[in-house]
């Protein structure tokens, strides 16, 4: 009995792995080689892909990522698009990126958004040694610069501490004479996002001497524990306080929550976050949240891509190119309720269209490499 | 005759004043976790202003509501001898199945309180399977249990594409928003619920059981207790329970993310050990686990009101779980249970 349950097991676990392997990862687009592609062949007629190493599709912000990229591949005859989810594991993945890069053997490039600085490195390496060009967001690792390989076309992130600055202003000026004391609710202890964030609200208080800061606590990302913190504030602080900084807009909706349930509105205290989901830009149109700083996830994605195709192409040579523009960061917007409705009919209601033949296309400005 | 009689009377004799030490000292230990909550209540009354007030109180009430639900659950399961490791992922999807199917953003679901129960259902039958395959497979409950995390939780995600869905059932959102005697209604719920865990402890057979297959599960088997059955209920309670405490997060962030069961496991487990309910099973039970609960939202409650910062909390709180533990299992040999 307990033999036939394992043969079972066994069966259903192969089964699944077949699928896995003979599928396109969850996302593949049926390569279209169409003849009169206008792209200049890189390699003639084989199919270019584009594999997408990402935290995972339960973030909005990753769904909208996907979605430019696929948008690029359409547009792009010879491209098809191969989606990793690694759910915040480092050995996943790097398995994921071996595995595709053995799949794609030299038609390929990857943009990869590390689960931490820690695996940089080992991607570079890899991907110098398998001669693909790769784009990395958010997180880039001291000393691995993508000015030192060939192949490591670019690096581009949103300026957090610029986002949450912006945010946390808006916030400051809507306070009458512009003072007033506020809460700052982390992500989590020694996280590059929370941090820079962090940094970007003291940027903000150090131009608003009035306003004071009572206390900050770190969440874990968690939307409930970050709104029990705020309910415990509410308890500890009641009128004193006039506006919470929320680290992402996750945790600023369930602060938002929290505050309705102990009977406080917009009007008494004041709510910022960071990311610009669906959710948030509803909570801005509605006037429970006050700003938060749009990640523009459409751009990142296509424009990433865009770099590193271009190399494989051959249109772009990384060595001879401007080296200052391969660390950038891309522009972020600050949506509050005075331009959320230009926002929503640019940006949700429609997409931006983007300039693919641009290498550089998401480039706003460089990011400081200290001199070696 | 009489000298055998007299020594064979005093050889009983020692062995009842046995028991009855060691039934003082048991007693005398179950009073920690009681302690601990008093002795931190009096700790954070004094040190921050505002912790003992009706307010704070009250906060902390509709803070216990999530985490009592599911220590609630897993509690049975833990007095048998086994594990729930799936609340991550039961509770994930219970949030998101029942945002899906109250009036929402996403589709045009409308079953009220039907779908509270049929969330609730979802969580009994992978319960159900939980329990089946550990006992029918002889698979470890931690195994079985930590695989179903994982696969609820990829059906959470699978259901709702990414996109929370918002609640608009205004019913369910007063859950969370409106009081009863101004505690929040989650939280009567919560409370109603540990009743009824209590009644089916201590008044029903059901629950005499589950001590008795946790201290030894071979004397149960001879007295023709149906081990399988009673088992299979302890892991139903508990699907049933933490996919409940996923709706009353839900109703709590008033839509339904993957998120709402992240990082729910390890204070739920605190919360039992901490009320002194053994993980070896067959001691403790549902009064311990509430005491847990309660220690656990009153420290996190009172180091947030100090202003503790985040850097040194969790190293605090770990301390004072530590010495909590320790002082609650300083049971030494027991001799007999009555």
């Amino acid at each position: 009995m307990k033999k036939l349950f394992a043969l079972l097991l066994s069966a259903a676990m192969m089964m699944t792995v077949l699928t896995g392997c003979g599928g396109n990862g969850g996302s593949g687009q049926p390569a279209d080689n169409g003849g009169g592609a206008d792209e200049g062949a890189g390699t003639s007629g084989k199919t270019c892909l584009i594999g997408l190493s990402i935290r995972g599709l339960d973030n909005p912000y990753y769904v909208e990522l996907v979605e430019s990229v696929k948008a690029f591949s359409e547009a792009t005859p010879g491209t098809e698009v191969v989606t990793m989810e690694h759910h915040s594991d480092e050995q996943k993945q790097v398995n994921d990126i071996k595995s595709f890069l053995s799949r794609g053997g030299k038609d390929c490039i990857l943009y990869v958004d590390p689960q931490s600085a820690s695996i940089n490195a080992e991607i570079a390496q890899l991907c110098e040694d398998a001669g693909v060009y790769w784009t990395s967001t958010w997180t880039m690792a001291e000393d691995v610069y993508p000015q030192d390989y060939k192949y490591y076309a670019a690096h581009q992130t949103v300026d957090n501490t610029q986002g949450a600055y912006e945010a946390a202003k808006v916030m400051f000026e809507s306070f009458p004479d512009k003072t007033g004391k506020v809460v700052l609710l982390e992500g989590a202890v020694a996280n590059d996002a929370s941090d820079e964030r962090l940094a970007g609200w003291q940027k903000a208080l150090e131009e608003y001497p009035n306003v004071e800061v009572l206390d900050q606590q770190a969440s874990n990302w968690d939307p409930q524990t970050g709104l029990n913190i705020a309910q415990t504030w509410l308890t500890k602080y009641g009128d004193e306080m006039d506006g919470i900084c929320c680290a992402n807009d996750s945790l600023a909706l369930a602060v938002i929550e929290g505050m309705k349930a102990k009977g406080k509105t917009a009007d008494d205290i004041k709510i910022i976050g960071f990311d610009g989901i669906p959710d948030a830009i509803t909570a801005i149109q509605s006037g429970d949240m006050l700003a938060t700083c749009y990640s523009n996830g459409w751009c990142q994605g296509a424009y990433g891509v865009a770099t590193a195709y271009h190399a494989y192409q051959g249109e772009l040579d990384t060595e001879t190119c401007e080296q200052d523009k391969r660390a950038y960061y891309t522009n972020a917007i600050t949506v509050s309720a005075d331009n959320v409705a230009q926002f929503v009919s640019e940006y949700i209601d429609s997409k931006p269209t983007l300039d693919y033949s641009e290498s550089f296309g998401g480039f706003v400005k460089p990011i400081e490499i200290p001199a070696a | 005759m009489a000298i055998k009689n007299a020594s064979a009377a005093s050889v009983a004799d020692q062995f009842v004043q046995k028991i009855e030490r060691q039934n003082r000292k048991d007693k005398i230990i179950q009073l920690v976790p009681v302690c601990v909550l008093v002795g931190l209540f009096v700790i954070f009354s004094i040190a921050a202003p505002g912790f003992a007030s009706i307010e704070n109180v009250i906060t902390m009430l509709g803070q216990t509501a999530t985490p009592l639900a599911i220590s609630l659950g897993i509690t049975f399961v833990i007095l048998i001898g086994c594990i729930d490791l799936s609340v991550d992922g039961v509770m994930s999807l219970g949030g998101c199945a029942v945002s899906m199917l109250v009036m929402n953003t996403m589709n045009s679901m409308n079953l009220g309180v039907f779908g509270i129960v049929l969330t609730i259902g979802i969580g009994a039958l992978i319960g159900f399977l939980i329990g089946l395959i550990h006992v029918k497979a002889r698979i470890p409950s931690f195994m079985v249990s930590f695989g179903f995390s994982g696969i609820a939780m990829g059906a959470a995600t699978a259901i709702t594409g990414a996109v929370a869905p918002n609640i608009m059932d205004e019913g369910f959102r007063n859950l969370a928003l409106r009081s009863f005697l101004g505690i929040p209604y989650i939280a009567w719920i919560s409370f109603i619920m540990f009743a009824v865990a209590y009644i089916l402890q201590e008044y029903t057979a059901f629950g005499r059981y589950l001590f008795a297959i946790g201290n030894d599960e071979s004397i149960p088997k001879m007295t023709g207790v149906n081990i399988t059955a009673v088992k299979l209920k302890a892991f139903i309670w508990s699907g049933a329970m933490i996919s409940l405490a996923g709706v009353l997060g839900a109703a709590r962030l008033g839509m339904g993310t993957v998120l709402i069961g992240k990082n729910n496991l390890f204070p739920a487990m605190t919360a039992v050990v901490l009320g002194g309910t053994a993980l070896t099973g067959g001691k403790g039970g549902v009064l311990n686990t509430l005491l847990g609960v309660l220690i656990v939202t009153e420290l996190n409650n009172g180091l947030v009101l100090l202003g503790v910062s985040p850097d040194i909390q969790t190293g605090i709180q770990s301390v004072i779980i530590l010495a909590a533990v320790a002082l609650s299992s300083v049971r030494g040999r027991r001799v007999v249970s009555k």
